[in-house]
């Protein structure tokens, strides 16, 4: 057996002796094998992904958005007079609760 | 200029993730309120703090960036895992990251730093499990 006979038996390229002959793929299923299957295991990544975000934004919740933190953001009465520049912090002990204060 | 603007897609997902993170940490509830703020804006947060659905073991930070104006509000469970002090600190890290210009990451850095502080892992001789 030379070398050609060891590499058809590592690498068949044909079909083995007393086995029905494969028929060779369309270029539809060729198409639908290289191009399809990734694209549906992609989209079953990116729907995977997609369903957990949007089920930790449902646990948590999009707070910053003040129309959905709280019903109604009160009105906001124009500021009149120049906020003086830096830091001004100032604790506060009112009804119990607890936190601090600040402009900038 | 920090007031006006309208937060992204990336801005809004970056913050609830601080605050999920911040969530994760603590064990307490993180909220954010960003817009427009009341005159007293003190009693403003404290109205805003106490419609949460547990305020005692809640942590408001408010922020109106037009006004310039930060208040943080703790519940009362709170104070115990996160004092003033550490509300100073982290008040400090945001308004710089604000006079910088950076309200995103101002309100990110200072989220994530009160979770942190509010940190207290479990002990066994704490809990009288030994």
């Amino acid at each position: 057996m030379g070398m050609s006979g060891l590499q058809s038996m590592l690498v068949p390229l044909e079909t083995l002796p007393g086995w029905p002959a494969a028929p060779n793929p369309t270029p539809l299923h060729a198409l639908l094998l290289l191009v399809g299957v990734p694209l549906v295991v992609i989209l079953i990544i990116a729907g995977s992904s997609w369903l957990s975000s949007t089920h930790e934004l449902k646990k948590y919740g999009p707070t910053v958005n003040p129309t959905t933190a709280f019903a109604g953001a009160p009105g906001v009465e124009s500021a009149t007079e120049e906020v003086p520049a830096g830091i001004e912090a100032k604790t506060t002990s009112d009804s119990g609760t607890g936190g601090t204060s600040a402009r900038w | 200029m920090l007031g006006g603007e309208a937060l992204s897609f990336g801005d809004r997902r970056q913050i609830d993730a601080a605050l999920a993170t911040a969530e994760r940490v603590s064990g307490l509830s993180f909220q954010t309120y960003l817009g427009p703020a009341a005159d007293q804006t003190r009693q403003h947060a404290i109205a805003l703090h106490a419609k949460l659905t547990d305020p005692d073991g809640s942590v408001l930070v408010l922020c109106d960036p037009e006004r310039r104006v930060l208040e943080i509000v703790t519940g009362q469970r709170v104070r115990t895992l996160l004092d003033d002090g550490a509300c100073r600190l982290a008040v400090a890290t945001m308004t710089s990251s604000f006079l910088a210009g950076d309200l995103v990451g101002g309100l990110i850095n200072g989220i994530q730093q009160l979770g942190e502080a509010a940190y207290h892992p479990q002990m066994l001789h704490a809990s009288g499990r030994l």
